[in-house]
């Protein structure tokens, strides 16, 4: 007994000696970062930001792009940029303003190689006389005339800490505004009447770095905000499918397949292929989608346009196809609103009495509406493996079990012995069992190897390895029951990756 | 420019090149320069593509001309598609009065050098395999801006000369590329084509009195590149043709163009600065060490544009000090001003970082450095845009460089020397034990220096918070299942006060096989531990041959010792003969044997250069395939 406490307080001591210095200085930090957006009765919308961020570390000046530069996304259009000030506030008072050549007005790569895009801007402003413990100051608003919607998911969480964080909204009468918060708490909103929404955080945490994360608005605080309830209205999508489309006649043959299953796959192919993609937020440009001809005619498009030249070319090809603009449900506390998501935006084609669901995204399956969909994640492999040692030396002789195509892909090297974070996994049920007949005079080397680990909540690895006569018998069960793995299952989930991953090599002596 | 984007440009290259041949081919790009005698060039170009694919289609859907409009001034001519079909579209043409195709004139997107370098871009539209694409276009003026009312802008700054670099060699197949240069005669002109044979002819029009240089290649084949070559312009067929006489002219130019501005004339706030960090200074070493990594670490890599002169002028100390960023000229701009403050006789220099200059004196440049000379007279290199955060005052990351610096009299190219692997070794040092239940007790220990304590102390290359995460993984990555018990490490934040140590003790349970009979398991240190350090690794040892030099990031030496106590007697140790290596540029060593009751290990692996030819891949080759066989073959021990 008393070398057992002796050993869980060496064991304690030990711990707390090598991660004990868990006081981390960051990079930079926030000391204000706030947005206001101001609905106006015209229509109009106004948008404010304002950072100030104080650069710690050394490495905060040398090796972020986004610290030391800001990029405002504009449509000079429709939007009018005002720079209310900007300057860098060094360490002993003195106020540098950002000089005149420091900012640039250039086109956004988003809209490289793209006409339709071709006015947008992005105001690139480099923050200059940049030191230890200065902090940059950028206050700047955008008026935006070309629409009335907002419609934004915002992450109010960066890579280092924020020590005040503050989303503001204001509305007139004619307007009406929606809200949704995530991992936020209540006492931080603040709403007066129907016109003014004051949401404030302070002490927000850096995000973090971890792989395997799950969506950012599960782990940070997350704000919906939008004024209007359904998202999948805010432009006519099929009437911009509907417009006549012209294409060569050289295309057309290209395209053309026998099968209609492989014609709607090389429809859709081509057209997320051979059309560039230009990543813009359609807040950018107005929710104004580019016909289909355009998006032809320019060999380019966002991911909407690409959606809405997808539909018009099978309906040229003679289907029936409609675009349905995908939404999210975003529950507010009077309502359920739905927000445009352009990531989930699919085409419906009606073909020899069948619907075909496809989505204009590379690798994507086109699915039979009403079809089962694979999503048990089985995997029951049996296997005789032919007897190839790696001969080592004076007889001895070594096998590595053959590459498991595993849809389960957590690396365990990632996993380090403390995390804070949730990990993101793929359910599974994979079992492998693998024969080998072993050459009459070959022994395993070591005992008989038998693993059985169930961990409620998680999952189960099971690994048996036995050698009986000649025949080596190899059996291994993985089973991951959830898909998300939290903090405090984090320890014994990841006992069973490394579990998992252990006994791939054996040894044998002739 | 920063290396890592460097690095990522070549690979990015590297995979175009290999990918594209197949979507397109020219079926001719001609090029005629018309030079004056101030040296403006007028440049007529004329190219036809055959698109083969709907690859090749989408490539060419939209055409770019890139200009700077400080310095040059570009435009489209005349776009035509020949449709498969047979139809004929015009897609623009400037002499038309027909409605055309706009042209579309902006600022290109940008990160880091913001001196709002522009482009121009013309939609073509759909295309479709069999269409061919001809373009005419346009261009006057240089590289680099001088600012005037007329022309005179794109004059080039060295006026009254012309230089160019012209590759004949192509990411797709190319069937006949012309290109012709005309010259006033009484210019001299020196012209030399490399890596290959370009057809050259030399037409004299003495009425005109000009010189007509004609030169051309036909079938252009892609090159199937072999990963970690040398740059495309060092290895395929490249024309390099200057009127200025030598590379003694250039350098006088570019100390004059910089002295003239006073790109280093000091400031009372210089001289304080300067001062300041050189208080602590013991000796001569000391104040250079002190100024070149305080400009490295402090002035931030981002480029704005000073206007007139931006592209070749450095900044001047007093813009420096107040932006407190821009781009290595800038930094190598800051740095002859404080070093000159400090009493120093110091230049600034032109490299051309992963590519070689030839001794034709073209334009051959991408950086920009300085240079002090030190008591003895010598001059001594140093990097303030390669050395943030690197124990090095020049990286060795540009070993085998040409140079040429910038000095009164002018002086000729230089290279770079090699670095002694010395300079950058790794030693791994370890203490272990094997328990009787097969467990793993380790204290092992990796130092580093020059380049490769650089890239140990990637490891911190991260927010703080990630420190202790990232160097877990450095074990995890070979041993999953290992516990840490502790570790210990040098102060990244005072990087210069000595090489990097990072001191790990774990435990790691069922790490050996033992039995009553044998022990098998493979030390710790053997298997490639820190491999982030060893860029040797990355290698593929399967190529069997090589036909081009080749290029590693840095010279380097690891050596490996292991010391370990065993769970029993042993008498007979079991391992596969793993031979050395002892070639001229790369060698490999190791052993085990048992002392006292103890297993000892063994190795070391020396890579003596950045750059090797061809011909030394088989040592190369062999040294990183015996250290990645070390890495994965057990050690046996019996009773």
């Amino acid at each position: 007994m008393r070398k057992t406490i002796a050993t869980i307080i060496a064991i304690l001591c030990s711990t707390s000696f090598s991660f004990a210095q868990s006081t981390y200085t960051p990079d930079a930090e926030y000391q204000l970062l706030s947005r206001t957006y101001q609905l106006n009765e015209d229509g109009t919308i106004d948008i404010t930001y304002r950072k100030e961020l104080k650069l710690i570390r050394n490495r905060a000046i040398t090796e972020y792009a986004d610290k030391g530069e800001t990029f405002i996304l504009y449509n000079p259009e429709t939007d009018r940029l005002t720079i209310n000030e900007s300057y860098t506030l060094l360490p002993d008072g003195r106020k540098v303003n950002t000089p005149a050549n420091a900012f640039i007005n250039q086109l956004p790569s988003g809209c490289s190689d793209c006409d339709s895009y071709i006015g947008l801007r992005e105001m690139a402003i480099v923050h200059t006389a940049l030191v230890p413990e200065c902090i940059i100051v950028l206050d700047y608003t955008i008026h935006r005339t070309g629409h009335p919607y907002i419609q934004e998911r915002v992450i109010l969480a960066e890579d280092c800490p924020i020590l005040k964080n503050e989303l503001t909204v204001k509305w007139s009468s004619n307007n009406r505004f929606h809200h949704s918060e995530r991992n936020i708490p209540k006492n931080a909103i603040e709403e007066n009447g129907d016109r003014y929404y004051r949401l404030s955080l302070t002490e927000t945490p850096q995000t973090f770095s971890d792989t395997y994360l799950p969506d950012a608005e599960t782990l940070y605080p997350t704000v919906y905000i939008a004024n209007h309830v359904d998202g999948s209205t805010m432009a006519d999508f099929n009437a911009l499918v509907s417009e006549p489309l012209q294409i060569s006649e050289t295309l057309h043959k290209h395209l053309h397949k026998d099968k209609t299953d492989e014609h709607i796959k090389a429809i859709r192919d081509h057209v997320v292929d051979h059309i560039r993609t230009n990543h813009l937020p359609s807040q950018l440009i107005g929710f104004r989608y580019q016909t289909a001809q355009s998006t032809y005619d320019n060999q380019c498009g966002t991911p909407t346009d690409k959606a809405i030249l997808l539909a018009a070319l099978y309906r040229q090809c003679g289907y029936q196809a409609r675009l349905i603009p995908g939404t999210k449900e975003i529950h507010t506390t009077t309502q359920t609103i739905k927000i445009l998501d352009e990531k989930s935006t699919a085409i419906e084609v009606n073909a020899d009495g069948l619907t075909y669901i496809v989505y204009p995204a590379k690798g994507t399956r086109i699915q039979l509406l009403g079809s089962a969909i694979d999503d048990a994640h089985i995997i029951d492999t049996v296997q005789t493996l032919q007897w190839k040692p790696i001969e080592l030396a004076d007889g001895y002789l070594q096998i590595a079990l053959p590459y498991e195509k595993s849809r389960f892909n957590i690396n365990p090297s990632q996993l380090t012995s403390v995390r804070k974070s949730p990990i993101k996994v793929q359910p599974v049920d994979e079992h492998y069992q693998y024969t080998i007949m072993l050459p009459y005079n070959v022994k395993m080397i070591g005992r008989n190897i038998n693993i059985n680990k169930t961990e409620n909540g998680i999952g189960s690895v099971e690994i048996s390895i036995k050698q009986n006569g000649n025949r080596l018998t190899i059996n291994r069960h993985l089973t991951i029951t959830t898909d998300t793995i939290t903090p405090e299952q984090y320890k014994k989930f990841r006992k069973l990756v490394q579990l998992w991953h252990s006994n791939k090599e054996l040894f044998f002596k002739q | 420019m920063k290396n890592k984007y460097f690095k990522l440009a070549i690979l990015l290259l590297t995979q175009n090149i290999a990918a594209n041949a197949q979507h397109q081919t020219t079926e001719f790009d001609s090029t005629y320069v018309h030079m004056e005698e101030s040296g403006l060039s007028h440049v007529y170009m004329h190219k036809l593509i055959t698109l083969n694919d709907y690859t090749g289609c989408k490539n060419n859907s939209v055409q770019k001309l890139d200009y700077d409009p400080l310095s040059a001034y570009v435009e489209f001519t005349r776009v035509v598609v020949h449709r498969v079909s047979g139809q004929i579209d015009t897609i623009y043409d400037a002499r038309s009065e027909k409605q055309n195709t706009p042209v579309r004139d902006y600022i290109a997107p940008a990160r880091m050098i913001y001196w709002g370098a522009s482009q121009k871009m013309i939609t073509v539209g759909p295309l479709d395999p069999g269409d061919r694409l001809e373009t005419w276009s346009y261009r006057k003026g240089y590289t680099y801006a001088l600012l005037g009312d007329d022309d005179s802008k794109y004059i080039p700054p060295m006026r009254g000369h012309f230089y160019d670099i012209v590759p004949f060699w192509s990411a797709y197949p190319i069937k006949e590329k012309v290109y012709i240069v005309s010259i006033p005669s009484d210019k001299f002109v020196q012209y030399k084509a490399y890596n290959g044979d370009i057809e050259t002819k030399k037409d004299t029009l003495q009425e005109a009195q000009r010189v007509c240089y004609t030169f051309s290649k036909k079938d252009i084949i892609p090159l199937n590149r072999e990963p970690r070559s040398l740059a495309n312009n060092d290895i395929q067929c490249k024309l390099l043709i200057s009127t200025s006489p030598d590379w003694e002219a250039k350098s006088r130019w570019f100390y004059n163009v910089n002295e003239t501005y006073g790109s280093f004339n000091s400031t009372p706030e210089l001289r304080q600065k300067v001062n300041e960090l050189l208080r602590p200074a013991q000796n001569e070493m000391d104040s250079i060490s002190i100024l070149t990594h305080w400009v490295a670490d402090n002035m931030r890599y981002a480029g704005i544009s000073m206007g007139e002169g931006e592209g070749y002028t450095l900044h001047n100390a007093e813009m420096n000090l107040t932006d407190m960023c821009g781009v290595c000229k800038d930094k190598a701009g800051l740095l002859v001003a404080m070093l000159r403050a400090a009493g120093f006789k110091s230049y600034a220099a032109m490299t051309m970082a992963g590519e070689r200059i030839d001794r034709i004196p073209a334009d051959q440049f991408n950086h920009s450095v300085a240079v002090v000379q030190r008591r003895d007279g010598r001059f001594e290199l140093l990097d303030p845009t390669w050395v943030p955060n690197v124990r090095e005052l020049w990286s060795s990351a540009e070993q085998q460089q040409g140079y040429l610096i910038g000095t009164p009299d002018g002086a000729d190219l230089a290279e770079t020397p090699i670095s002694d692997p010395e300079n950058h070794y790794i030693r791994i040092k370890s203490s272990s034990e094997i328990k009787r239940n097969g467990t793993l007790i380790c204290e092992i220990a990796i130092t580093a220096e020059g380049q490769s304590d650089n890239a140990v102390r990637g490891v911190f290359d991260c927010r703080m918070s990630e420190w202790e995460g990232n160097l877990e993984k450095e074990i995890l990555r070979i041993s999953p299942n290992a516990e840490f018990i502790s570790v210990t490490h040098t102060d990244n934040d005072k990087y210069l006060e000595q090489p990097v140590t990072i001191t790990y003790k774990i435990k790691v349970p069922n790490y050996a096989i033992v039995n009553k009979n044998e022990i098998i398991f493979i030390p710790f240190s053997a298997r490639n531990f820190y491999a982030r350090a060893m860029s040797h690794l990355s290698f593929d040892e399967n190529m069997a041959n090589r036909e081009y030099s080749f290029a590693d990031r840095c010279s380097r030496m690891v050596n490996i010792e292991e010391s370990i106590k065993l769970p029993y007697k042993y008498t007979q140790l079991h391992f596969p003969q793993i031979t050395g290596v002892a070639g001229g540029s790369a060698a490999f060593g190791c052993r085990y044997w048992l002392n006292d009751g103890m297993l000892q290990f063994g190795e070391s692996v020396v890579f003596q250069k950045r750059i090797y030819e061809s011909n030394e891949w088989p040592a190369f080759r062999e040294t990183v395939s015996k250290q990645k066989a070390l890495a994965t073959t057990p050690v046996i021990l019996t009773r």
